[in-house]
């Protein structure tokens, strides 16, 4: 088990390794010139070159790339000029490692950045996936024991409509509509958990709704489908046949066999929405690490791109080895 | 100077054209000391981020009037007024507005003694000087305007740069030294290259504005900007959020004939989009009451706020930005053709297509007619409406193939391509073979300067820095200063004509403030009738505010964004 996990762990440094490296050879083939987006519009061909200097971005790719892990793992100084540091050292903003980068467009550390940006889209996440396990193996597990009737047919048909509406047009209703013009929900926004736990939750409830929409339709349906099957079981039928009472033959016996493969997907899901938040953040202004990486993008702040992505496909990486992990825990089969 | 920043700002004003557009506003507004009171929380709330507050790097219109008039002041400033008037200067932190020598190379301004900084101690001629010497610290202190690097009197280098490094590196500190000069520390001396008769208005910009060295923390002063106006930075400011204003218990009222600083505090709000922004003031709920804001409304809000219940809060104004064409003379070098294309081109359909009255007017020059440089005329005698008969003649007299082959570049939407279907339209009747290429808005003004993939014919717009052809003449249409390999700067029709650019050095030399702004009228004359510039529209704005705002106004004079030197929510 160990040794798996180990080989796992390094497997995974090696691919960040490599997304790090083709996302910086992307930024480079992608038009827009960084240096030209520092300069105002009294610019010079001088003056751009002399911004290309002072970003770095006068060295070659592979030595900026270097710069780059140097800083990782021993931090780094913007800007990089040992002149302005002896003459003028409160001018300069040093990065601990591991030191991810400085974004010219925002003027501070990407640590600080994403520092920020991090607990919003956590709190995005975890609030939207608490919120569609709940809700969606909930309804789930009531469909299934109200299979056939009033109630099951119309949780069908509404997680289909729920399943339908894409995230952009769930958010601006929400938004627009139900926040801003009739102040149904209370206005979105964020707030610090630790600061104000009370404005924390009301300002997510509607992004959270806009998130976890269309999971908690699929879950809906996944649980249903799984909950029948256990439920048609031998086992269920010796559990009825013994008398034990009805929520328990649901609760212990139906919905624990049709877990395993729900937390799978769920694990994979939260990976997934963790790396997909942008569209819910832009709508509901959230400056949340999905709208800080458009900004960047719009910005060619290649730095906030580079750890964004490194962001994204860290967390899908390390929940695929907690899921898989999980198979051994859950089955005994199963053995690394 | 101001392009709009991005592509969000570049939206365009989409009107009905049956809509009232009252050119300068209402008279009921703007009128200072009309019952605002001290106090109460004014609400700022944008849809672009502030990109810089850092006086020195700020150069666009929305941010240099709200930092003009709440934490930064200049030795001479726009007065808070509506229409062409707000470009009449006034001092500001000097006592008048300069004394300048014969020539116009030397000015002098005495400073007034009770400008005080946040903390107390009076700004002197050395804050100013050493805030206008970090402009030449670009590799620092970028983004902003670079007037100050061509007009003092500093020794070039090799590449025809000011040999100065600017106030960290200090190479070349005792050349800088001399090009401003302080006898005493309310008196301040500037020593320019050439003339500047306008230099006056120039002092207008933050980016002449004072830094306190020991205040100063380069590339983070932009979160941390020291103020010597009404208000102060409470806390620290987010470039992306905003922050919060409170007063400047330093700041002497009676030093100050501009800003009544009404509010106690103003807190700024970015990052909704315009649409959000214009339906929150539609709303008008809590705060909102207390808002203005610094975007102008959208496509869908113009169309609701200038007529009906939102009548009474809100605003239109001539922005100052003129919408042209620019013909490049390397692909059209035949005059006639440029001219024919000059005399085919529907104004008024033009003005139609970007939301009619509400949106603008049509243009016939360069320079837009808020400033003094403005002259009306009509070159070619067809009208706003234009003669695209009158156009084809001019064409088969050409001696040219027809149809003449074009390719039109503009930056594209739905207003931009409606209009450019329209150009299309007229240009075929007169005789050319049109192409529509719509660019992406987001590089666009970078495409058209390339001189490898501009086009005959490209869509562009801009606004003065000051008040003055200076700021539009020169930067637009000499060659020499925006011409090289690899660009066209901002002239991008590849326009270098020798017998403009000696009118141009003509013009900056003299030292006549009237003479002058005729030399401008009469060179964008000149360009207009060579057919290099086709001007197409003065553009308008519209402003939304919160029911309880009072005094609202919108001044000219900085683009027609709001006057926070004058509003009030009590």
């Amino acid at each position: 088990m160990l040794a798996y996990v180990v080989r796992r762990v390094i497997a995974i440094v090696l691919m960040l390794f490599a997304i790090s490296i083709v996302t910086y050879l992307l930024f480079y083939a992608i038009p827009g010139d960084p240096a030209r987006l520092t300069c105002g519009k009294s610019c010079t061909p001088e003056l751009i070159s002399q911004n290309r200097q002072a970003l770095g971005l006068d060295r070659s790719i592979t030595v900026q790339y270097g710069h780059f892990l140097h800083g990782l793992v021993a931090g780094r100084n913007f800007p990089d000029d040992p002149e302005l540091a002896r003459t003028h050292p409160k001018f300069i903003t040093h990065c601990d490692a591991p030191c991810l980068g400085y974004s010219p467009s925002r003027q501070t550390t990407v640590n600080n950045v994403m520092g920020r940006a991090a607990p919003v889209t956590l709190s995005l996440t975890i609030g939207a996936f608490v919120l569609w396990m709940l809700v969606g193996v909930g309804l789930g597990v009531l469909s299934a024991v109200r299979r056939g009737r009033i109630v099951d047919k119309l949780l069908l048909g509404v997680t289909l409509i729920g399943y339908s509406f894409p995230t952009f047009f769930v958010g601006l209703v929400l938004y627009d509509i139900v926040s801003v013009k009739y102040g149904l929900l209370p206005s979105p926004g964020y707030v610090a958990l630790t600061q104000d736990p009370g404005g924390w939750f009301s300002g997510l409830l509607a992004p959270w709704i806009t998130l976890a929409l269309a999971y908690t339709a699929l879950y809906v349906r996944l649980t249903r489908a799984r909950m029948l099957d256990s439920l048609a079981s031998d086992y269920v039928r010796t559990a009825r046949a013994k008398g034990l009472r009805a929520d328990q033959v649901v609760l212990k016996h139906g919905l624990r066999a049709s877990l395993p493969p729900i937390m799978t997907l769920a694990g994979l899901d939260i990976a997934g929405v963790l790396g997909a938040t942008a569209i819910t953040e832009q709508v509901f202004h959230l400056d949340g690490i999905g709208s800080t990486v458009i900004e960047a993008v719009k910005e060619a702040d290649l730095p906030i791109i580079v750890t964004g992505v490194l962001i994204a496909a860290t967390a899908v990486v390390v929940l695929n080895l907690v899921v898989d992990l999980l198979y051994a825990v859950v089955d005994p089969k199963v053995r690394y | 100077m101001r392009r709009l920043a991005s592509a969000a700002a570049i939206v365009a004003v989409l009107v009905l054209a049956a809509c009232t557009g009252n050119g300068g506003g209402k008279a009921q507004h703007g009128n200072p000391g009309g019952g605002q009171q001290k106090g109460g929380t004014l609400y700022v709330n944008a849809a672009r981020a502030f990109t810089h507050l850092d006086p020195q790097r700020d150069y666009y219109g929305d941010i240099i009037d709200f930092e003009s008039r709440t934490i930064v002041r200049t030795l001479t400033t726009f007065p808070a007024v509506e229409g062409a008037a707000s470009t009449d200067v006034v001092p500001d932190v000097a006592t008048d507005t300069g004394t300048r020598s014969a020539d116009a190379k030397t000015w002098t301004f005495t400073l007034k003694p009770d400008v005080k900084w946040q903390d107390g101690k009076p700004v002197t001629c050395a804050d100013f000087k050493y805030g206008i010497s970090r402009t030449f610290a670009q590799d620092v202190i970028s983004n902003g305007p670079s007037y100050a690097l061509d007009y003092l009197n500093i020794p070039r280098d090799d590449s025809g740069q000011a040999a100065y490094n600017g106030p960290y590196k200090k190479q070349g500190q005792a050349a800088f030294d001399k090009s401003i000069d302080c006898p005493s520390p309310n008196k301040i001396v500037f020593h320019l290259r050439h003339p500047v008769a306008d230099f006056y208005q120039t002092l207008t910009m933050p980016a002449f504005a004072a830094v306190r060295q020991d205040k100063d923390t380069g590339p983070k002063y932009d979160a941390e900007v020291f103020s010597d106006g009404p208000y102060m930075i409470q806390g620290s400011w987010d470039l992306r959020r905003g922050g919060t204003l409170v007063r400047n218990p330093n700041w002497v009222p009676s030093s100050d004939n501009v800003r009544k600083a009404y509010p106690d505090k103003i807190v700024t709000t970015f990052g909704d989009t315009a649409e959000t922004v214009y339906q929150k003031l539609e709303a008008d709920n809590g705060t909102q009451k207390n808002t203005v804001t610094t975007t102008n409304g959208p496509p869908a809000a113009v169309a609701t706020v200038l007529s009906g219940p939102m009548q009474g809060r809100s605003e239109s104004v001539n922005d100052g930005f003129i919408h042209y064409l620019s013909v490049n003379v390397d692909k059209v070098p035949n005059k006639q053709v440029r001219q024919a294309i000059a005399m085919a081109v529907d104004r008024t359909a033009y003005v139609t297509a970007w939301g009619g009255s509400a949106a603008g007017s049509p243009a016939n020059s360069l320079i837009s007619p808020l400033l003094k440089a403005y002259t009306k005329y009509d070159p070619f005698g067809v009208g706003d409406k234009g003669n695209p008969d009158k156009a084809k003649a001019v064409m088969q007299a050409s001696g040219v193939h027809l149809p003449y082959p074009i390719t039109f570049e503009y930056s594209k939407d739905a207003t931009q391509d409606k209009a450019a279907t329209n150009l299309k339209a007229e240009l075929e009747k007169a005789g050319f073979k049109v192409t529509l290429d719509g660019l992406n808005p987001d590089t666009y003004y970078d495409v058209i300067a390339n001189p490898s993939q501009t086009s005959e014919l490209t869509w562009a717009r801009w606004a003065s820095d000051w008040p003055s052809g200076s700021t539009v003449i020169p930067p637009l249409m000499d060659g020499r200063q925006n011409i090289s390999k690899t660009t066209l700067g901002n002239d991008y029709a590849a326009y270098n004509d020798p017998t403009t650019n000696q009118a141009i050095d003509t013009a900056l030399s003299l030292t006549d403030a009237a003479a002058q702004q005729q030399a401008w009228s009469a060179l964008d004359q000149r360009v207009v009738k060579d057919g290099v510039i086709i001007p197409m529209m003065a553009s308008k704005s519209v402003y939304l505010y919160g029911s309880n705002v009072k005094g609202f106004l919108l001044n000219a004079a900085y683009g027609g964004f709001v006057d926070l030197a004058v509003v009030a929510v009590q």
